[in-house]
C-alpha cells in the first residue's frame, strides 16, 4: 500500500508486446512498492520480464495497463518530452554496458544529463566534481572512456547517475560486463551509496549480487512469484 | 540567363544531396549515442537541434571556404569581364543571395536526418546494443 514514504507504486501493471499477430505477455499484474531509501533487487531468469519492468520504472516504456506513481505523481500516459524531463530529474541510470559516450571525456559524460537542465555552468562543475569524488574517479576527469578499465567506466557511469541527485538509481545488471573483483567493487559502491540514503532498484540474474539488496523481488514469466528480505537470504544461504 | 540558372541549380542539388548523405550517415553512426542521450533526458527538440547544429557547422565551413575561394577567383575574373553579363565579379547582392540559398537548402537537407534522429527509440537502441 502506498504511503508518504513510497517513491514508486506500481498497481496491476501489465505489458503486452504485439508482433505479427502474436501477443507476448512480458508482465502480468505487477504490484510493486519501493520506499524512499530502500535498496531493492529484481531477480529472475533470462526472459522473465526484469528489463521490461525496469524500462517501465525508468519511463523508457509505458505499461499496456495498470497505474504507475513516481514520487507522488502519476506518470503513465505522459507525453515523450514530459517523460524525458522526469527521467532527467528523478532517475539515475546505470547500465550493464556502461553506455558512456566515447567522444566525450569523463567530465563531459558526467555533466551530460545536467546540460539538459537549466543549470549554470559553475553549478554543473560543482556537481560533476562531487559525483566523481564520491566514486573515486575525480583524478580521471580528463580521460576518455576508452582509456579506462571496465570497472572504472562503471564507476564513471555511477557518477553520471548520481550527478543529478535523482530520487532513485536504476541499475540494469550493473556487474554483467565486469569480472568478479570489479563486480564486487561496484556492488560495494552501490551499498555505500545506499547507506548514505540513496534509493536503488537493481535488476540482476545473479543471486550473489541480489543478496546485497534489502529486499529481492523474484520474477518468473512476467509475474512476481516471491519476495525475500535480506535476513531471509542470510538464514537460507550457508555461504552468507 | 536561363542557362545560368540551370548551371547553378545543377551544382546546388549535388551539394544538398551530399550534405544529406553525410548527415544521414552521421546520424546512423550516432544512433546509440542518441539513444543514450534521450535516456538521460534529452528531448526530441534537443536531438533535432544537435543534428541540425552539426550539419550547419559543416555548411558554415563550406560556405566560408566557398566565399573566400570565389573572392580570390573574382580577382582573375575581372580580366575577363566579358564572360559576365549584367553583374560584377564581386557583386555583394549575388554573394548574399547565394549564401542564403545554400544555407536554406542545407537546412532542408539536414532537417530530414535530424527528424529521423529525434524519433530514435532509446529503449530499443539500448536493448539491442
Amino acid at each position: 500500500m502506498a504511503t508518504a514514504q513510497t517513491l514508486i507504486n506500481l498497481e496491476n501493471v501489465t505489458k503486452v508486446f504485439y508482433t505479427d499477430e502474436v501477443e507476448t505477455h512480458a508482465l502480468s499484474g505487477i504490484h510493486l512498492d519501493i520506499q524512499k531509501g530502500e535498496y531493492v533487487s529484481i531477480a529472475g531468469p533470462s526472459g522473465c520480464g526484469k528489463s521490461t519492468l525496469l524500462s517501465i520504472i525508468g519511463l523508457l516504456d509505458s505499461p499496456t495497463d495498470g497505474s504507475y506513481v513516481l514520487n507522488s505523481k502519476t506518470v503513465q500516459g505522459l507525453d515523450f518530452s514530459e517523460r524525458a524531463r522526469i527521467r532527467n530529474q528523478e532517475i539515475g541510470f546505470i547500465f550493464q554496458s556502461f553506455n558512456l559516450i566515447g567522444d566525450l571525456t569523463v567530465y563531459e559524460n558526467v555533466e551530460l544529463p545536467l546540460t539538459y537542465r537549466s543549470m549554470s555552468s559553475p553549478e554543473r562543475k560543482k556537481r560533476v566534481q562531487e559525483a566523481l569524488e564520491k566514486v573515486g574517479m575525480a583524478h580521471r576527469m580528463r580521460h576518455y572512456p576508452s582509456q579506462l578499465s571496465g570497472g572504472q567506466q562503471q564507476r564513471v557511469a555511477v557518477a553520471r547517475a548520481l550527478g543529478g541527485s535523482p530520487s532513485i538509481l536504476l541499475a540494469d545488471e550493473p556487474t554483467g560486463n565486469l569480472d568478479s573483483r570489479n563486480g564486487e567493487a561496484v556492488m560495494d559502491l552501490l551499498q555505500s551509496l545506499h547507506r548514505e540514503g540513496a534509493t536503488i532498484c537493481m535488476v540482476t540474474h545473479d543471486t550473489r549480487f541480489a543478496k546485497h539488496a534489502e529486499r529481492t523481488i523474484h520474477l518468473f514469466d512476467g509475474k512476481v512469484v516471491e519476495e525475500t528480505e535480506a535476513e531471509q537470504y542470510a538464514a537460507s544461504s550457508p555461504s552468507s | 540567363m536561363k542557362h545560368a540558372y540551370a548551371a547553378s541549380g545543377s551544382s546546388l542539388w549535388p551539394t544538398a544531396l551530399g550534405l544529406y548523405g553525410v548527415v544521414s550517415y552521421t546520424v546512423a553512426q550516432r544512433t546509440h549515442e542518441i539513444g543514450v542521450r534521450m535516456t538521460l533526458g534529452a528531448s526530441r527538440a534537443t536531438v533535432t537541434q544537435m543534428v541540425l547544429g552539426a550539419g550547419f557547422k559543416l555548411t558554415a565551413i563550406g560556405i566560408a571556404i566557398g566565399v573566400v575561394g570565389s573572392l580570390v577567383a573574382a580577382r582573375f575574373l575581372t580580366a575577363f569581364t566579358s564572360l559576365l553579363f549584367g553583374v560584377k565579379p564581386t557583386d555583394a547582392l549575388t554573394y548574399v543571395a547565394v549564401v542564403a540559398i545554400l544555407a536554406a537548402v542545407s537546412l532542408l537537407a539536414c532537417y530530414i536526418p535530424a527528424r529521423r534522429a529525434a524519433k530514435v527509440d532509446s529503449m530499443v537502441v539500448l536493448r539491442y546494443e
